[in-house]
């Protein structure tokens, strides 16, 4: 296998002028013909790959946008247009209570549980595996940084299933070593996984200050029990973001960072005026994916209350939503439309992110 | 003199930053550690408050325990992983090279387009082709009973390549190969011409060896993927011999309860073979991420 790469030409065999017989590069064929052994061949390599990418990828696209214009429940059972999109957002979304007036309904519950937790986690994880990278890379002088670099990379690799249920064991409300600890602090012992309580107001109950009246409650943020998993994800994919950072580090041309060293950049100012800026490309790849993922983001909700969203609800993320009135519900047609409405609310969320990053990020003149 | 006081700053600096990051994968490594310790207790043992740190004897027995549970069949589960990750791994592989090749060696009208389209898959959130790949694979023609207008049986629905087929094609492996594949000197095509090799040959005896850390990269994150994957063999399949580690992991959950060590135990043995694999792939695996050239 090796010895084709190894044996150098001889310099004879140049001067000598072989002649090589192959599609591509044979004159006696002519123009035209090759043109389409070309194309025969490129499009015989590529048919199995651009099959599949068609039927299981770009296809769902279509696919699921004709159901959801339709009753479809095991089966296709008729045309209805566009009700279950109106039913997404007059019943779904919010809906007129005679007592309590407009409250959220199922979809904004879940969107809203999705929304706080990609922005409890996307920040937070790409913060803190710039500040990994940046130390593993510029900083830290010790041994054993692939252990390191390995040790961080462990948790995204391992199956959501099994290391949520170790995230469920360490908070377990009676013999979970959190509460064991929180127990010997004035805080004590938390209910994680029963108490529906928005933290902000456990926050301020905290300072003996209660939530302001004629605020939203949905505005107070994420229950413990969605902390909890917001904690997990950021635990899972710091360790994908910290390996893309330190590609981003050493693919960045040395000449610049010393350059900055001379002209007396220390530390923060070197970050903040000449890393930040070279490495906007990686930032902004990482922000459109981690976004993505966070809006995809269905195991660890699972796992947690094995599909319920409980308590109350407040873990019962948009892509657990859609599974449940798929799958549980059998109401495919609907889901379908909900699918769909996430599909938007993502392509509406990576076109602001590239409208904010056509101004921020700073992509290098190709050499 | 003035130097001092700002060099015992950067010595300052220089431990903090060390301890950050020593600190950050202690608490990165805990929930490992705390798995392992708990697996190895009692009942008695991890009902105690305030929790010990260490078993007060190492055994094995909630290891066999999980295993062996009745209702649960591990061994069963861990080989219909194995043939779900490994083949559906090589399969995928072979599809992905095959297109990569195709978008990098030859040129023909329409191969822009088709990278395109693979640039597009990327950007295609998964739930969004859940539901249709669902109803694809239920109703696939002449497969499970199915006529050829996919009605009539059950197509892929409950069997290995109903988990696997719409896996086969991923965007990110064939963005990763092309990339790889690209930056390839054509010097080695005219060489290996001059060897009398043909288009196949070159891919597979000159380009594939030479992009090695990317094929073993593109390999170990589809096998991981599959390895974890839950959603979609959880909807596809309803026979309890066909379930994959992790949906029977899943089903366990809900028959052990509050049995955290035999949780923990299953745990650790769920994730230990994933472990070992990355661990002998790892370089590889920053060689390609780095040379990849993602930027975005």
């Amino acid at each position: 296998m090796n010895g084709i790469i190894d044996n150098e030409l001889h310099p004879s065999i140049l001067v000598q002028k072989l002649p090589v017989r192959s599609a591509q590069n044979d004159l006696s064929l002519g123009k035209k013909r090759r043109k389409r052994i070309q194309l025969l061949k490129g499009l015989a390599y590529a048919s199995p790959g651009m099959l599949l990418l068609c039927i299981f990828r770009i296809w769902p696209m279509f696919f699921g946008a004709y159901i959801s214009f339709f009753k479809w429940g095991f089966f296709k059972e008729r045309f209805v247009g566009f009700k279950n999109y109106i039913d997404i957002f007059t019943s779904d979304l919010l809906y007129a209570d005679p007592q309590l007036g407009t409250q959220l309904g199922g979809f904004g519950k879940s969107l809203l549980v999705t929304l706080n937790y990609t922005a409890g986690t996307v920040p937070t994880s790409i913060l803190l595996s710039f500040i990994i990278a940046y130390i593993l890379f510029y900083r830290y002088r010790g041994r054993g940084r692939s252990i390191l670099r390995t040790i961080f990379f462990l948790p995204y690799i391992t199956s959501q299933v099994a290391s949520m249920m170790v995230f469920k064991w360490i908070f377990h409300p009676q013999v979970g070593i959190v509460n064991s600890i929180l127990a010997t602090t004035p805080i004590g012992r938390q209910q994680w996984f029963s108490d529906p309580e928005p933290v902000l107001v456990k926050l301020l109950e905290l300072l003996r200050v209660s939530w302001p009246e004629g605020v939203p409650l949905e505005l107070a943020g994420p229950s413990f029990a969605l902390v909890i998993i917001m904690m997990f994800s950021v635990w899972h994919s710091v360790g994908f973001n910290t390996v893309i950072f330190l590609a981003g580090f050493s693919n960045l041309s040395k000449e610049i960072i010393d350059a900055s060293k001379i002209d007396g950049a220390g530390g923060w100012k070197r970050i903040r005026y000449v890393i930040l800026p070279l490495l906007s490309p990686t930032i902004f790849f990482l922000s459109i994916i981690s976004l993505i993922t966070s809006f995809e983001s269905f195991n660890a909700f699972y796992v947690f209350s094995n599909g319920e969203g409980s308590p109350l609800g407040t873990t019962m993320a948009l892509p657990l939503y859609i599974f449940k009135n798929f799958y549980v519900y059998g109401r495919t047609g609907y889901a379908s439309a909900l699918a769909v409405v996430l599909f938007l609310i993502i392509f509406g969320f990576t076109l602001i992110q590239r409208h904010v990053a056509e101004k921020q990020v700073h992509y290098e003149q190709e050499k | 003199m003035l130097q001092k006081p700002r060099f015992l700053l950067q010595e300052v600096c220089k431990y903090a930053t060390t301890g950050t990051v020593l600190l950050l994968a202690a608490i990165a490594m805990f929930p490992f550690i705390w798995m392992i310790l708990t697996s190895f207790k009692t009942l008695a043992e991890i009902n105690l408050i305030p929790p010990r740190l260490f078993p007060a004897d190492w055994k094995l027995s909630n290891y066999s325990a999980a295993w062996m549970k009745p209702e649960s069949t591990f061994s069963r589960y861990f080989l219909n992983t194995i043939v779900v990750a490994g083949l559906g791994t090589c399969i995928q592989l072979f599809v992905c090279i095959l297109l990569a090749f195709s978008l990098t060696h030859f040129s023909y009208p329409g191969r822009d387009i088709f990278f395109t389209l693979v640039l597009v898959t990327l950007m295609i959130p998964y739930d969004v082709t859940l539901i249709p790949n669902f109803i694809t694979i239920r109703s696939f023609p002449l497969a499970g009973g199915n006529d050829i207008f996919g009605s009539g049986g059950k197509g892929f629905y409950d069997s290995y390549m109903g988990i696997m087929l719409p896996f086969f094609a991923d965007g990110f492996s064939i963005f990763l190969l092309r990339q790889a594949f690209k930056s390839v000197p054509g010097d080695y095509w005219a060489a290996a011409q001059v060897d009398g090799m043909h288009n196949f040959g070159y891919l597979w005896r000159v380009l594939v060896p030479i992009a090695g850390p990317t094929v073993v990269t593109a390999g170990l994150l589809s096998f991981i993927g599959k390895w974890n994957g839950v959603l979609w063999p959880l909807l596809i399949t309803s026979r309890e011999s066909l379930r994959p580690l992790q949906v029977g992991l899943l089903y366990f959950i809900s028959e052990e309860g509050h049995y955290y060590h035999h949780l923990m135990a299953a745990a650790t043995f769920t994730v230990l073979p994933i472990v070992i694999v990355y661990f002998f792939s790892s370089n590889a695996f920053s060689e390609a991420i780095s040379s990849s050239g993602i930027k975005g």
